[in-house]
């Protein structure tokens, strides 16, 4: 994989990379691989990153970006420049996580009735908190508490908290204003204190 | 005291992590204010502690998306609703050729001359007896029990068909010629060539109502049928399959035609 990588960056520049992010969209409209792959490259960790913060498992971050770049290069014809690339980019993969999300969920409660309930706060990939340090603990109450988040909400802390977002750019993504934008935050911030408040006296971090 | 909170609150919620001075007084002073500023710092602590927090890197190769993106387009050229509308048409086709072997003719539209034939399938009753036969072939043929072969499917399945003339030959030897007496040679050669010549035409006679010669296997009815002009099916013979009457036999049979009609031998 590495060696895929490094051939990634070796072979990467066949088209100029000055172009800016819609003019290599243009290109990769008419069907310019090359246009594709320098997209590709520019926006693959990025994406991976708010992928990987909402799902916290790299190989399913690495199949939903797989499917966010899909389905971009197969939808270019719907991009119609009125956003930024990169906004429609992350636009399609919100979207996905969004699904992602819904079907862990179904999968999360299913397990649940199988378990009788047990673990039911915990993230089902967590270490037992008890046998990791508190830095560790620190960061999985605050993602336990992030995977608690309705979908909406986990998305905007990540955008606006995680990623620190502008507030038009968050607005461009989820295709609203930028005032209901600081509605939603304030009311995912909230929501997300309540989620994290109990876990973090549990862990001792605040009295 | 409660506008200061809600100023607080609203000072968090902005995002700011430092407070101003008279907000720090209040909350040295209210302990929910205090509650909530301790879990504010927690929440920023978490969210540097989240930011610090290093994300792997992504190691999906573009070969992998272009390999996707080939094996999607090939699954999406341009025809490619040809395959499944092609699935289609052959089961569609294929239910019909059951239908069709189940049902096979009873339900399809009878065309002029099998409707013209039904409807003069029960009245056509010809009588073969009547029919003009010869005195010779009646004496020939004695008495004979059914018509021919043929004229059964003639009378069977055409309309108005009249049956003009009907025989069955009997086979028979044919006659040579006698030894030539002896007699004088003039007299004698005379009748030799008469007698010669009788034998061709009787020969020729025979072979043109292609009478069979002795030792054929069977004898075989004919019949000089009259009809009008329609379509029609013969026999048994695939539906599908129409006939045109056509002027048949002799020259003498010409005249039946002049009645809109066709006059057929059958042999």
């Amino acid at each position: 994989m590495e060696r895929a990588l490094a051939m990634d960056n070796l072979y990467a520049g066949a088209v100029d990379r000055t172009l800016t992010d819609e003019q290599l969209a243009a290109k990769a409209r008419e069907g310019d691989t090359a246009a594709m792959e320098e997209l590709y490259l520019r926006y693959r960790q990025p994406v991976f990153r708010i992928v990987y913060r909402s799902t916290r498992n790299a190989d399913e971050a690495e199949d939903i970006v797989q499917d966010v770049f899909l389905k971009a290069f197969e939808r270019l014809h719907t991009f119609r420049e009125q956003s930024r690339f990169s906004t429609w980019l992350m636009r399609i993969a919100l979207n996905l996580c969004t699904d992602r999300a819904r079907m862990r969920q179904r999968r999360q409660e299913l397990l649940e009735r199988e378990a009788e309930h047990k673990l039911a706060w915990c993230h089902p990939d967590a270490p037992d908190p008890m046998e990791t340090t508190q830095q560790n603990a620190f960061h999985e109450a605050f993602y336990t508490a992030l995977n608690q988040l309705p979908e909406h909400h986990r998305q905007l802390i990540i955008l606006r908290d995680l990623e620190e977002m502008d507030y038009e750019a968050i607005a461009q993504i989820l295709g609203t204003s930028v005032g209901a934008v600081k509605l939603r935050v304030m009311r995912a911030r909230r929501a997300f204190k309540a989620k994290l408040e109990p876990l973090l006296r549990a862990i001792g971090e605040i009295e | 005291m409660k506008q200061l909170c809600r100023e607080l609150e609203r000072h968090l919620e902005s995002g700011a992590e430092r407070l101003p001075d008279a907000l720090q007084a209040h909350i040295a002073g209210c302990a929910k204010c205090q509650r909530v500023w301790r879990l504010h710092q927690a929440y920023q602590r978490a969210l540097h502690a989240a930011r610090r927090e290093p994300t792997p890197a992504c190691e999906l190769p573009w070969s992998r998306i272009q390999a996707q993106l080939a094996a999607r387009a090939v699954s999406r050229r341009p025809f490619g609703w040809l395959r499944p509308a092609l699935a289609w048409g052959t089961a569609v086709a294929v239910v019909l050729a059951v239908g069709a072997a189940l049902f096979p003719f009873g339900t399809q539209p009878l065309s002029q001359g099998e409707s013209l034939a039904q409807a003069h399938q029960a009245e056509l009753r010809v009588d073969t007896r009547t029919s003009a036969d010869t005195a010779h072939d009646a004496a020939l043929t004695g008495s004979r029990a059914e018509p021919s072969v043929m004229a059964k499917s003639i009378e069977l399945c055409v309309p108005a068909t009249r049956i003009i003339a009907q025989a069955t030959p009997r086979m028979r030897e044919i006659t040579r010629p006698a030894p030539p007496a002896p007699e004088t040679p003039q007299r004698g050669t005379q009748a030799t060539q008469r007698r010669n010549t009788e034998i061709l035409a009787r020969r020729r006679l025979d072979e043109a109502v292609g009478m069979p010669a002795l030792g054929s296997v069977t004898e075989q009815s004919f019949a000089v049928a009259s009809l009008p002009l329609t379509p029609f099916r013969v026999g048994d013979q695939s539906a599908s399959v129409e006939y045109l009457p056509i002027s048949y036999g002799s020259p003498s049979s010409h005249h039946e035609v002049s009645n809109n009609e066709a006059v057929i031998g059958s042999f």
